[in-house]
């Protein structure tokens, strides 16, 4: 029963999405309030019904219903608890539900929160975020749906892929959707402005808090991605410039490429009709992406061919919404009036060079991804496009993007004095350039451009100090009234700095894990040792191991550093009887600046195990400077001139004006 | 409950869910609403923005020459959208026409329900209960499929993986339900708990061949020899070993070692009729049972069928196996079976093109390829 309340709920959802995209678009047209007005309660019972057929599915597979298909395909009973719950997005119907529970999140947070936005603008934006739920909702219906039943039901179900089973990879999809979701919301702006033919510095201020929450979610999920990729592919990569990697990286770039030019747009009404662009564009690879890494198109194009119905759906609606808004675009851009002009040296200038390498970097990305798809598809070789493309393309558009980072936040608009702007800077510099002598002091043997990468790295984060250093005037008047400015300053430039600093760190990470890695492969019997760096280990035993729904051979490793005992590592091999599938899990010990990796491998039949040991140096940092940027975007979220924009709250805010921060 | 009443409640629910709906989206249409002017709201940012140039100057982000050309510049949009917002104020008194909202209402009202029961009904199935795991393993045993009684007899093992009788029982099950690996781990458990003997080492060879699709591994070998090591009259094992023979291309020793087996017999063994035919057709020279079915079913079927019949099954089955060698060239084994089969088959040029493929794989293993060579080379 609660299975089938789930799926009449589904198809209510679909009726009342196409009530939310036809109505408030026709009383915005009209200027009939009551029929704009339609648009917050279909938002919210859009979302409503989701949640419910949501909660169904989840209960299905909590309660291991097989009679459900989905549930005796993808899951199992004696699966732990965690991967029933993310068994319910780790397969294609069931994530095309989370996608569509989080759109329409999405709408019923505009009509929640939206107060600050105009009646029409909100109708339109709310109607166009509908006709996405409306393809989707269709699509997940007509070709996907999750809530077919099985009658006799089998009395087992199938299992979860053990790849899936695992946190880090149970807990991204989530906020990955979050991310490539939020952009539509970029999208439904573009379009609703375009429509209506107004788009103004009052836009942009609208829709950066929406691209904001999408690109911390994304970032998030992609960190999160790299994260689990990095602990269980076993052997320590963070990065594998894979197709599914790619598909979340173009949305990313663009969403960043997007934040930047919407402050150009709130600040000096200039690069309007760029931002519409790129609002379409960031929803647009949104979609490519979340149909590459579902259709199939990935694994071979033939087998997108094997489910017709389905990859023509898919193909439908990307003509549609890529198409449709790229039309739309095009046909009303024109009518945009153009902002203000700007010398070439300002923070827009800045801004605009920013824009122009993110969007290069994004096409490099583009090109190595889907060409061999295309060429495939077009009957023509099986190519592979491997880290030395990405390596030529992205690496060369991306190192003067770095450099200028933080040279940007010091530029003032309108017109700026480079000379100082660098002045300001000098200190960074300095602090950058020590940081890279000490790491040649210390790595003088490593490959030569190590130290440079880090003092690149260096000169992001110092460079995020300086401006903040800069704002407060740290050093220049005393410390007390500094920190007095400190809690007045924006916080939108709090959260620039950090996400500017946290990209330093990521840089670190990168650098130090590439150029600095020590690797291991050995074959140990039980009682012998090997040495990775300056840290011995030792396999004293291996057994066996019984697990909720796996059977695991342990390998138990001590580790010692100077003839000092450290710790017990317990890499495992997993065997799952039910999917009839192995899988490595890593032990990974970690001091925050480096992490010792150990994988147990296969037996060699002689009484010896292979074991893989890798020092990974600064790898924590990747994650943790990942984790700092999207920190960075929440609080720039919180700045308060994301709330300003209705009446009541502005005039709060010019009765209590503080003079300064 | 009964179903029938569940049925019922859930009818009842899915209309309550269908008005609530309809009731929630349309009230805004019922009402007249105070409209909000989009330009208002500009003018409320732009004099935001203008407090914001005065904080970029006093903290010196912005110049104060460059101020005074910014605040210019807001100011001009101040004053327009001020402009567009008295004109959109006029614009909104006029009243708005009320048919609209009526078709739309009503439009809603119709549509909507049998818009959502008839996608509904396409494909959902309103009659089916939930069937959740728990409720359904603990219905009385007699109720119970085999799978549910596997599934039982697992969860009782979990808890007490010592129980010789439940692995005993469960093997056969699983071999019935096709779940060849599992009888396979499942005979395994039963030998490590209870010892070796000669029926279970049997069963496990048989296991690991079914598990095998029909083909005598070398792991299997070694259970059915252990088998015939502990009991040499233990019928089962000499029948699969007698296979093993024939497809090292040994037709001579599998036709002494089942002839043997027949002989010893005792008079009543079941299936004696069925050997002795596999026997006689062996000795007219006709097409070998190699790579034999994936399952005793296929394998007794292939028995009953015309001899042209059984060698295009046959000849099926090494296709299969072809085809899988040529998507995973990396498999040893598979490779040796499938040249030794086209040998076997007087296939000498495929045998010669599949020896060719195995050597390209495995170019470099120089173990690999003498193993390859003298698959090559056993049927001439």
């Amino acid at each position: 029963m609660i299975a089938e309340i789930g799926h009449f709920a589904l198809v209510l959802a679909l009726g009342v999405a196409l009530i939310q995209m036809v109505v408030p678009m026709m009383g915005a047209q009209r200027h009939d309030a009551a029929m704009m007005a339609v648009a917050r309660p279909a938002a919210l019972m859009q979302f409503a019904l989701i949640l419910v057929a949501f909660t169904a599915l989840l209960w299905a597979f909590l309660t291991s219903d097989f009679s459900v298909s989905l549930v005796a395909e993808n899951s199992h009973s004696t699966k732990p608890l965690i991967y029933k719950i993310s068994g319910v997005w780790g397969n294609h119907e069931g994530s095309m539900v989370l996608w569509v529970a989080i759109l329409a999140l999405y709408g019923a947070l505009v009509a929640l929160f939206g107060n600050n936005l105009p009646d029409a603008l909100r109708a339109r934006v709310l109607s166009v975020q509908a006709s996405v739920g409306v393809a989707f909702l269709l699509f997940i219906l007509l070709t996907s749906n999750p809530f077919l039943r099985l009658d006799p039901a089998p009395f087992e179900g199938r299992g979860l892929n053990p790849l899936l089973q695992d946190p880090g990879l149970a807990f991204h999809p989530p906020f990955l959707y979050a991310g490539y979701v939020g952009l539509s919301m970029a999208f439904s702006f573009a379009c609703a402005a375009l429509i209506e033919g107004r788009l103004d510095a009052s836009w942009a201020r609208w829709v950066r808090p929406w691209t904001l929450a999408a690109w911390i979610a994304l970032t998030l999920g992609i960190a999160m991605g790299s994260w689990w990729a990095y602990y269980t592919l076993g052997w320590g990569g963070f990065w594998f410039w894979d197709p599914v990697e790619n598909a979340s990286l173009m949305p990313w770039i663009i969403a960043t490429a997007l934040l930047h030019s919407a402050i150009v747009v709130e600040k000096r009404d200039a690069l309007k009709s760029w931002t519409v662009l790129l609002a379409i564009f960031a929803f647009s690879l949104s979609l490519i992406g979340t149909f590459l890494v579902r259709s199939g198109v990935l694994t071979s194009v033939h087998a997108f061919a094997v489910d017709p119905a389905r990859g023509v759906f898919i193909l439908g609606i990307l003509v549609i919404f890529i198409g449709g808004g790229l039309g739309l675009y095009a046909y009303r851009a024109p009518a945009l009036k153009a902002g203000g002009l700007f010398a070439p040296i300002s923070r827009e200038g800045a801004l605009l060079l920013n824009n122009l390498l993110l969007a290069a970097a994004c096409v490099a990305v583009f090109i190595g991804t889907l060409y061999p798809l295309f060429l495939d598809a077009i009957g023509g070789p099986k190519i592979t496009v491997g880290p030395p493309f990405f390596n030529l393309t992205f690496v060369p558009i991306t190192l003067p993007l770095l450099c200028m980072v933080p040279l940007g936040p010091m530029l003032s608009w309108k017109r700026a004095d480079v000379l100082a702007a660098a002045q300001r800077l000098m200190a960074a510099a300095g602090l950058a350039f020590v940081a890279g002598l000490i790491v040649l002091g210390f790595w003088h043997k490593g490959p030569w451009l190590a130290p440079l990468g880090m003092m690149l790295a260096a000169w992001l984060v110092f460079g995020a100090f300086s401006e903040i250093a800069y704002r407060l005037r740290l050093f220049r008047i005393p410390l007390r009234e500094s920190l007095g400015k400190a809690w007045h300053l924006p916080r939108a430039a709090w959260g620039g700095a950090l996400a500017h600093a946290g990209l330093g760190i990521v840089l670190a990470g990168i650098v130090g894990m590439t150029a600095w890695r020590i690797e291991v492969v050995t074959a140990l019997k039980t009682g012998e040792s090997t040495q990775v760096g300056d840290t011995v280990l030792t396999l004293e035993k291996v057994g066996l191991r019984e697990g909720p729904n796996y059977e695991a051979t342990t390998g138990i490793v001590k580790v010692e550093q100077d003839g000092r005992f450290v710790a017990y590592m317990l890499p495992e091999k997993r065997n799952f009887p039910v999917e009839k599938q192995e899988k490595n899990e890593a032990a990974i010990r970690t001091n925050f600046m480096s992490d010792l990796y150990v994988v147990l491998g296969e037996n060699n039949g002689q009484g010896a195990w292979t074991i893989r040991a890798y020092r990974n140096y600064l790898a924590p940092w990747i994650w943790i400077g990942g984790v700092i940027m999207a920190f960075g975007g929440v609080i720039s979220l919180s700045d308060r001139r994301y709330r300003v924009g209705a009446p009541l709250r502005a005039r709060k805010l010019r009765l209590n004006a503080q003079p300064a921060e | 409950m009964t179903s029938e009443w569940s049925g019922v409640i859930l009818w009842i629910l899915f209309a309550a869910m269908t008005a609530f709906v309809i009731a929630a989206v349309l009230r805004p249409l019922a009402r007249t609403q105070k409209r909000s002017i989009g330009h208002e709201k500009d003018v409320a940012l732009y004099k935001d923005q203008l407090a914001e140039i005065e904080r970029d100057v006093t903290r010196g982000v912005m110049a104060e020459a460059d101020a005074v050309s910014a605040r210019l510049e807001v100011s001009r949009r101040l004053l327009a959208a001020d402009d567009m917002a008295r004109s959109e104020r006029k614009e909104s008194e006029a009243p708005s026409n009320g048919s609209w909202r009526k078709g739309v209402a009503l439009a809603t009202m119709i549509l909507l329900p049998l818009g959502t029961l008839g996608l509904y009904l396409a494909e959902g199935s309103p009659d089916l209960p939930d069937q959740p795991f728990q409720a359904r393993i603990n219905a009385p045993t007699s109720q119970l499929p085999v799978e549910a009684l596997v599934v039982r007899v697992e969860q009782q093992l979990k808890q007490n993986p010592d129980d010789l009788r439940g692995w005993e029982v469960l093997a056969p099950s699983y071999v019935q339900l096709r779940r060849y690996p599992d009888a396979a781990m499942a005979w395994s458990r039963a030998i490590a708990i209870g010892g070796e003997t000669a029926g279970r080492m049997a069963a496990l060879g048989e296991a690991q061949v079914l598990a095998a699709n029909g083909i005598v591994t070398p792991a299997a070998r070694k259970s059915l020899a252990r088998a015939v090591e502990l009991d040499p009259a233990e019928p089962r094992a000499q029948y699969y070993l007698g296979l093993a023979d024939i497809e090292d291309g040994n037709r001579d020793k599998a036709l002494t070692r089942w002839k043997k087996l027949i002989a010893e017999a005792p008079k009543d063994a079941g299936w004696k009729p069925g050997l002795e035919a596999e026997v006689a057709r062996l000795e007219s020279g006709a097409a070998m049972p190699v790579a034999p079915g994936p399952n005793a079913a296929d394998v007794q079927a292939a028995g009953e069928m015309s001899a042209d019949d059984r060698q295009a099954m046959i000849e099926g089955m090494v296709g299969r196996l072809a085809t899988r060698l040529d998507e995973n060239p990396n498999d040893l084994a598979g490779w040796l079976r499938l040249i030794r089969a086209y040998g076997v088959l007087g296939k000498t040029d495929e045998a010669a093109s599949a020896t060719a493929k195995a050597v390209k794989a495995f170019t470099g293993n120089d173990d690999a390829l003498a193993q390859i060579e003298a698959a090559g080379q056993v049927p001439q």
